[in-house]
């Protein structure tokens, strides 16, 4: 047998030399960081792999948070690599596997994206250019971002945009964000990666945070921001629905976008699990607070996270920096008549019946601060997305939660009726059963005011809540003298009860009572600008012929929206309207809910007269606004 | 009995070589064979280091080829690198009018 022989000396050097060679071979490997943030070395011949691990950054997705006045949307999942990582990997992939890009094209655009979100401006354009000079890849997304890179930002400082402002986060500018346009009365979004760039005038803020807005069709948009969580952290963007900027020719508008320091929540956090008579919150203080008002909000449905929540904002302006309530107090209050649906059924919100803080539930609350002029100032209501947040989140002790309640919250409502049927003298059964019964379980159902009504008198102490659904219910039954000796019973707890006011108003509308409805409108625009009873308060003044009245009415409309479309048509009307007895008659058909004699009337007004038409359909739309499609000549 | 007629140089170098013969031939018995090397050493107990050790060449090469195998396994593929396996845990933000949270951070209470 053919041997060796050798010293174990040398022996070891050879096993040594093998060894380190091995070590020294796994060291050139290329090393990356996976999504838990641990190394691992990809193979030399494993491209896809790595382009696989590149894509867990979401190029397209983008992980941006997008906040307008009117909504926050977000960009689907959050990458679980980071940017700086994908754009290493993309990297890599260019310059030791060029073979590889004609199998993937769209690595340059996926590596555009990522220095786009990073902020690095010149290397997103290289790739742009290489992805625009190839034909490659989403031919009009990347002309938009290429156009966004480099026209808008290169103008001169002297040229005129027609939209320009600062983003602030705190005292730091905000850069690198995305400033989106939303034409006004859009619903929809444009949800899909980077769609919404191609859709929108859309434009990135500088180092300074300043962005500018050139080439814009003049109109009505609201201005939204897109930003990584990371970006403003601890802060919160005070924004109120329905504003807008209105931009025209050769106008420039001014509107920046500030975020505030985030106020900071101490108790109940993380969790924590809440029992006994009495909750507590507290807060840090926040600088030029006036006072503070503190919110709850639960899941629509308890056992979903992610879906619909709801907030209720509790009674009471507190000074100082902690607020206590009695938990029996909360759980007899009203969160709201809400229904949901999951696609398939609806429900009746489990919250609308056990009350805004039930046992065995989960609840997330929020602070807001207000300076003396009512302002609101700041909120908790901002960003927990930090590792080391102190999170708003509670849950109550199961303790005292009754059966019904456990059937409720699994969704069980015939059960739960049956089991509260069986303990209605207790207080929280009754309850529940009365907002079972008064609401209806789902959005088809109406419920049984006889049997809510039923439960409602049995209550020997009723709160306003219990109050205005025993009114309801007796409207609803039309027992209308109990309904409106209900009301006066709530305007005499509260004057400035304008839902009783309002509803007082319809009910003498309903009885032919003009003068007395207008008497009660009125009061209910007095003690609450906001609501809704103008429409039919420029109906009573015109059948009533007191022209003066119902345009006063038209001109302080709480709604900019009606404001512009009755205000002007009605102006353009003028006394001699009463003379013409088609525009009388058409108001009498409005008043007596006769939409469809309403509609042929409005319809036989010569083209000469064509602004008491357009005025009719408009009041007529706003009455009645599910009888109306929507005249196409409002603004 | 030394010739006579032999000088005397060349008889002396005579002697020496017989004695040498004399000599080899006594020392036969004494030879260092293989197994005295060993023994020897043995016997020395020299540096582990300096032993040495005899591999059969067969059994070198399967030693050889299963090293190639284990590392040609081992090797990080797609198959066998799992921890660059695209993340399956994917993270939701949540509005909840209250704050934007991590969909993981609210369920953390979830009973």
């Amino acid at each position: 047998m053919m041997r060796i022989t050798l010293r174990v000396k040398t022996f070891v050097q050879i096993i040594i030399m093998l060894l380190l060679t091995v070590v020294f071979l796994y060291i050139l490997l290329p090393q990356f960081k996976n999504a838990d943030g641990a190394t691992v070395r990809i193979p030399w011949d494993e491209p896809e792999q790595l382009y696989l691990l590149a894509m867990e950054a979401h190029p397209e997705t983008d992980g941006r948070i997008f906040v307008f006045p009117s909504m926050s949307t977000y960009g689907g999942v959050v990458p679980t690599v980071t940017t700086e990582q994908g754009i290493d990997y993309l990297e890599y992939i260019i310059k030791k596997y060029p073979e590889y890009l004609s199998e993937r094209p769209r690595i340059y655009y996926d590596l555009a994206l990522l220095y786009l979100r990073n902020g690095n401006f010149e290397s997103a354009r290289h790739y742009l250019r290489q992805v625009k000079e190839n034909g490659l890849y989403h031919y009009e997304t990347v002309q938009k971002l290429w156009s966004i890179l480099n026209i808008n930002r290169s103008r001169e400082i002297s040229s005129t945009p027609q939209l320009s402002g600062k983003v602030s986060v705190g005292e730091q500018p905000g850069k690198h964000m995305l400033i989106v346009l939303r034409p006004k009365g859009e619903n929809s979004w444009s949800s899909g990666g980077y769609s919404f760039i191609t859709r929108y005038p859309v434009t990135i803020t500088d180092e300074n945070g300043a962005y500018r807005f050139y080439d814009v069709l003049p109109g009505d948009y609201e201005v939204g921001v897109a930003f990584l969580p990371e970006q403003v952290e601890g802060h919160y963007l005070p924004v109120e629905n329905g504003t807008y900027v209105s931009l025209k020719i050769n106008q420039t508008v001014e509107y920046n976008i500030s975020f505030v320091a985030q106020m900071k929540v101490n108790e109940p956090i993380n969790h924590q699990e809440i029992g006994g008579d009495t909750i507590r919150f507290r807060w840090d203080p926040y600088p030029g607070a006036d006072y503070y008002q503190v919110s709850l909000t639960m899941f629509s449905n308890p056992r979903e996270v992610g879906g619909s929540s709801y907030i209720v904002p509790l009674d009471g302006k507190w000074t100082g920096t902690t607020a206590e309530y009695d938990i029996v107090s909360l759980r007899k209050g009203w969160a709201g008549a809400n229904k949901f649906g999951d696609g398939e059924k609806s429900y009746l919100a489990p919250a609308t019946i056990l009350g805004p803080l039930y046992p065995g539930g989960q609840f997330s609350w929020k602070v807001e601060a207000f300076d003396h002029e009512g302002n609101r100032i700041s909120s908790s209501a901002g960003y927990y997305l930090m590792d080391n947040a102190r999170l708003p989140l509670f849950s109550t002790r199961e303790e005292g939660q009754l059966e019904g309640d456990r059937y409720v919250l699994n969704f069980e409502y015939d059960k739960a009726i049956a089991s509260y049927e069986q303990e209605s003298d207790n207080p929280y059964a009754r309850q529940a059963l009365i907002r079972m019964y008064h609401h209806g379980l789902s959005f088809e159902d109406e419920g049984d005011k006889q049997k809510s009504l039923h439960y409602l008198l049995q209550i020997s102490d009723p709160t306003e809540i219990d109050m205005r659904m025993i009114a309801e219910a007796y409207e609803a039954l039309d027992q209308l003298d109990n309904a409106k000796a209900m009301y006066a019973k709530l305007i005499e707890r509260d004057p400035e009860d304008w839902i009783s006011l309002q509803r007082l108003a319809k009910l003498m509308t309903r009885e032919g009572d003009r003068r007395g409805a207008i008497t009660y409108f009125e009061q209910a625009l007095a003690a609450n600008t906001s609501n809704d009873s103008s429409d039919e308060l420029i109906l009573l003044y015109l059948l009533e012929e007191e022209y003066d009245n119902a345009l006063h009415v038209a001109e302080k409309y709480p709604y900019k929206y009606h404001r512009e479309n009755l205000y002007p048509l009605l102006s353009a009307i003028d006394k001699k309207g009463w003379e013409n007895p088609l525009f009388k008659d058409t108001l009498l058909a409005l008043e007596n809910r006769e939409i469809e004699l309403a509609k042929q009337q409005i319809a036989q007004f010569p083209p000469s007269e064509r602004v008491y038409a357009d005025f009719l359909t408009t009041l007529g739309y706003e009455l009645y606004s599910s009888a109306y499609d929507d005249p196409s000549y409002l603004k | 009995m030394p010739h006579s007629n032999i000088p005397k140089q060349v008889q002396s170098e005579i002697d020496e070589y017989h004695i040498k013969q004399k000599l080899h031939a006594a020392a036969t018995s004494l030879q260092f064979s293989e197994e005295m090397k060993q023994a020897v050493l043995q016997r020395a107990k020299p540096s582990i280091w300096e032993r040495e050790i005899t591999i059969p060449i067969p059994a070198l090469a399967i030693v050889i080829v299963l090293m190639i195998g284990i590392g040609v396994i081992s090797y990080p593929t797609s198959e066998s690198n799992t921890p660059i396996q695209p993340s399956p845990q994917k993270h939701r933000i949540i509005d909840m009018g209250t704050g934007i949270f991590w969909e993981s951070d609210i369920k953390g209470g979830q009973k």
